[in-house]
């Protein structure tokens, strides 16, 4: 999958280069190489591929890289975010005459290097392929060359990026020192391991599950690197700024891009490999979602540009998600299955209230919510997909985000019981507080009136993408068969 | 249709929304004929069940049972049912909801989303009522409440008068987040019963109300903490001092039709919970909560009442009644014993006619005069003789005279509290009688009579009158032959009341 799109993502540069002169080739070239990846995926998802069922993963060139159903997930879910992006790019790429030849290869890149992390088994991987998505990030956040605030989101998510790499590097090292092993997934075969290592060992499985205060030291520094990448707090700082100043399209693809690849790492990381040390590491996770949820809440609440909204509710979002983590400590499967769910429903509602501020954006040249005026008479199915996207992400049932919820909370209860249900407390009563900022949203959209020209038109790819997202919105928490499929990816290692 | 006649019941108004989406925005007339239709058919329905429901199965035995898995691992299914403390609310949401339609009618603008909305809204609150699932009690809890922002802030309407200007922008704000933070606790009590229930060997957990009930064997130190939570969570809902702060002022800038559905069942969703959920999930926490909840329904039949005393917009007036109104059905509940709880769910269903009653009436005086307040109204008897007369019985039966229905729910519940050996409650309670009569009185008096203003005013006629007999008929049918809504109740409050005394 990753060679096939790697491969499209040359193609679609050097069309660029040959210079096609016709203005959508890029675009649909894009999108034809992403629905090929996404199908390939499907296909080995759904066939009885052999290689899925061996225990460990592939060697791939002295690395370890595994092909499982929670990496195919994962892959199908960057397909997927991959797809919209380009999808809602084009028409803001034209109206804000952004290079498109920059913008599909590296998106095509980044996808790539999202999917390398998904299939990480161990750390040498992990930061190669970490990389290889965080670069070209940081090119599509300064793409408005014209634009002052581009080239600083650019530039301070250059810098903030490459210092919580050097972090996670500098955790590696102990890791490394300590336990004399780089792979960290722990359901690999024995001689798999002989080919790597060259002995036997040196797994993190074998190494001995006490607590090291070096080694909880890296594995820190690793976290913090990752957490950059969700923006949970403290390491949130950038994500607002970077937020404000990228071109919203790319907006949009690093408030669920990275987050959803961060995500899969932790996930492998943490749930899989580590899970034994679980009680080590949950109470840390404990204070970076109770602080994110606190500082996203707290902060949305006066925002008025859509980006930086959007920005601090994200960092409430991956709190949220962080309760996941905690709740491993109690039912493992539960706490496995509601991550899951919960960073899909996320980034497809994300990606929903995206979509429908770039169109705003376009049509009324302004970013700020109290511009949004009349939104609901002048296209009712824009302002009631935006109103969907903010019930969601604000958990209202019987939507997406309300069942994603719900599986965190019952999760984070679950490893609590009710001496520590303050903690659920506390969050669901940061949830409450939500409400308020998304109804500011549509405070605007439905109540104020604005006599100013005709209605938006809806161009063609939106109307695909807003689709895709809405019926996720209204059907993902409801389907029985998507939960099943979330349960069986949970269950599968 | 025996089997799945509760989902019809529930989602026929949604279906009809989804139905009134696809119609043009101008078709005023087909929108309001769908509406009509689709809550009609829950209405009709809903009797049918009424009807039906077997009086001398008892217990807690569920009817009409429906029953779907649907989140295997989690032990969530899709279950409906009725018993005799849900089948009342059913009749009740049943009738507002098509009254409420009814009285729709007048709506000035954007007549496309204000229906769907409101169905939504109606069918959240039906669908409280009949599922018997702990999940599905949260999502349609939710359901029900999130409509009535947009409800109330775009067809809502602002207070201005000398005491103090509250806008609907900020009453819908208060009113969301409020329930929303109620059914927080809620869910939270929720997975605390999910997750600390002690299930016999063998069996998976579940979400399923009965089951959790029947053996999920709570300790007692967990009810213990169990129980605020859920009590508080749906006392927000139902408007209990001291959270009901959210009420009066949700009440008063809604649209005529969402006050009647806030008073009317929106209010009795909290009463419902703490009887069937928060009663039966932590039957000993109850047991010990019991001096703190009853000294809060006292506080509250007083508390609400003086207010009311004090207040000069309607609105206002009617809101702090039901506040006082749901005190007195606290008081029943914390008697525990089966014919407080009988007094309780009979006091529910009467109010929530009355006050959507009242709260009609109010909507028409609104509209007729532009006005609320009392001080620039009065000698509307006169002019507007059929509205008086309902309004006049409708504060009669709010006070409790006999013949209505009032009168039964209240005696239910004072009789409860000296079989319970209350007597200091019931003693308050009674005095409290006297308030509610100087309040409705004194608004009677200051609308209908005294000095006519020159106001050129006209009486209501053809379609506002018909939900405003039908609900005046359905107190009088009440109040004479209370045995039809007692025989239904009587077998699940006896079963209620033996959980609380194990």
């Amino acid at each position: 999958m990753e060679i096939f799109l790697f491969i499209w993502a040359l193609i679609v540069l050097s069309i660029e280069l040959v210079g096609v002169k016709r203005k959508k080739t890029l675009a649909t070239v894009t999108l034809v190489g992403i629905f090929i990846d996404a199908l390939i995926g499907i296909f080995l998802l759904a066939g009885k591929n052999t290689f899925l069922h061996k225990p460990g993963g592939e060697c791939f060139a002295g690395f370890l890289y595994i092909t499982d159903p929670l990496s195919l997930y994962f892959k199908e879910l960057f397909c997927l975010i991959a797809f919209i992006v380009a999808l809602i790019s084009t028409d803001y790429l034209k109206y804000k005459n952004l290079p498109k030849g920059e913008f599909y290869p590296l998106t095509l890149i980044i996808t790539v290097g999202m999917m390398m992390m998904a299939s990480a088994g161990d750390f040498l991987l992990l930061f190669i392929s970490f990389e290889l998505m965080s670069i070209p990030l940081y090119v599509l956040a300064a793409l408005d060359r014209s634009s002052k605030a581009s080239t600083e989101a650019g530039f301070k998510y250059f810098i903030m990026g490459v210092f919580s790499s050097a972090l996670m590097l500098y955790g590696i090292s102990f890791i490394y020192g300590n336990s004399g092993s780089l792979v960290f997934v722990k359901s690999i075969s024995q001689d798999m391991l002989t080919i790597i290592t060259g002995s036997t060992q040196g797994n993190l499985n074998t190494f001995s599950p006490t607590f090291s205060g070096v080694f909880m030291l890296g594995l820190i520094l690793i976290m913090s690197g990752i957490c950059f990448k969700l923006a949970a707090a403290p390491f949130h700082m950038w994500s607002p700024d970077v937020y404000e100043g990228a071109p919203l399209p790319v907006t949009a693809f690093i408030s669920v891009g990275p987050k959803a690849a961060g995500v899969a790492v932790l996930f492998r990381l943490f749930m899989d490999g580590l899970g034994e040390l679980a009680e080590d590491w949950a109470p840390v996770f404990a204070i970076i979602a109770l602080l994110s949820i606190i500082v996203g809440n707290l902060s949305s609440l006066r925002q008025n540009n859509i980006k930086r909204l959007l920005a601090y509710s994200g960092i409430s979002q991956m709190g949220y998600l962080l309760l996941g983590f905690v709740g491993i400590t109690g039912d493992v499967h539960l706490a496995r299955t509601s991550v899951l769910f919960y960073i899909t429903v996320y980034c497809l509602t994300n990606l929903a209230a995206f979509s429908v501020a770039i169109l705003c954006s376009m049509y009324y040249n302004s970013e700020n919510i109290q511009d949004y005026r009349g939104l609901s008479r002048k296209s009712p199915s824009l302002a009631a997909i935006m109103l969907l996207a903010a019930f969601s992400l604000a958990g209202i049932p019987p939507l997406a985000g309300f069942v994603g919820k719900f599986y965190l909370f019952a999760s984070a209860y679950s490893a609590f019981s009710h001496r520590l249900s303050g903690f659920v407390l506390a969050a669901i009563i940061f949830s409450v507080i939500s409400l308020f900022y998304y109804l500011r949203i549509l405070k605007y959209m439905y109540f104020t009136d604005d006599s100013s020209s005709g209605p938006i038109v809806i161009p063609g790819t939106f109307k695909t993408a807003l689709s895709i997202t809405t019926l996720a919105i209204l059907f993902l928490g409801l389907v029985p068969s998507f939960h099943r499929l979330v349960e069986y990816i949970a269950k599968s290692f | 249709m025996e089997p799945v006649i509760l989902s019809i019941i529930t989602f026929s108004p949604l279906l009809g929304a989804i139905l009134i989406l696809f119609l043009p925005k101008d078709d005023e007339w087909n929108i309001k004929l769908l509406a009509t239709f689709s809550a009609l058919c829950s209405l009709l329905l809903s009797v049918y069940v009424f009807v039906s429901f077997d009086r001398n199965l008892g217990s807690g035995s569920l009817q009409f049972m429906e029953k779907v898995p649907w989140i295997p691992g989690l032990g969530i299914s899709y279950i409906m049912g009725v018993d005799g403390i849900n089948l009342p609310m059913i009749l009740l949401t049943g009738i507002i909801s098509f009254v409420s339609i009814l009285v729709s009618f007048n709506i000035q603008e954007r007549h496309k989303e204000y229906f769907i909305l409101t169905l939504i809204t109606l069918t959240g609150v039906m669908g409280v009522f009949c599922t018997q699932d702990l999940f599905f009690f949260i999502i349609f809890y939710e359901a029900a409440t999130i409509p009535m922002y947009l409800l109330i802030s775009i067809w809502g309407s602002d207070r201005r008068d000398k005491a103090r200007t509250v806008k609907r922008e900020y009453s819908a704000m208060k009113l969301t987040i409020y329930l929303q933070l109620g059914g927080g606790l809620v869910l939270l009590g929720i997975l605390g019963a999910y997750f600390l229930a002690g299930f016999p060997q063998g069996m998976a957990r579940t979400f399923s109300l009965n089951d959790v009930i029947n053996c999920g064997n709570l300790a007692k130190g967990v009810q213990i903490f169990l129980f605020p939570l859920l009590f508080i969570g749906f006392a927000i809902e139902a408007g209990i001092v001291p959270f009901h702060t959210w009420l009066p002022d949700g009440h008063s800038a809604a649209p005529t039709a969402l006050s009647m559905i806030l008073a009317g069942v929106l209010l009795k969703m909290g009463g419902y919970g703490i009887i069937k959920i928060a009663l039966g999930l932590a039957p000993y926490g109850a047991h010990f909560w019991l001096p703190t909840m009853a000294v809060l329904g006292v506080i509250g039949v007083i508390y609400g009442a003086l207010c009311a005393l004090k207040q000069n917009d309607i609105k206002y007036m009617i809101a702090y009644s039901s506040v006082s109104h749901m005190g007195i059905a606290l008081l029943g509940i914390s008697s525990q014993n089966a014919t407080g709880l009988c007094g309780a769910l009979f006091q529910m269903f009467s109010h929530g006619i009355i006050a959507a009653l009242l709260f009609a009436a109010a909507g028409i005086i609104h509209e007729k005069t532009g006005t609320r307040s009392m001080d620039d109204l009065g000698g509307l008897a006169a002019r507007m003789p059929f509205v008086a007369s309902i309004f006049v019985l409708a504060g009669l039966a709010a006070l409790g005279l006999p013949a209505t229905s009032g009168f039964v729910a209240e005696l239910l519940v004072f009789v409860s509290l000296f079989a319970a050996n209350m007597p200091l409650c019931g003693v308050l309670a009674i005095g409290s009688l006297v308030l509610s009569a100087l309040y409705i009185l004194r608004a009677i008096q200051r609308i209908f009579f005294g000095e006519p203003t020159d106001r050129p005013v006209h009486d209501g006629h053809g379609i506002e009158l018909a939900p405003q007999i039908i609900m005046a008929l359905v107190i009088i049918v009440m109040g004479v032959y209370p045995k039809l809504l007692m025989d239904v109740m009587s077998g699940s409050s006896d079963y209620i009341a033996e959980l609380l005394h194990l």
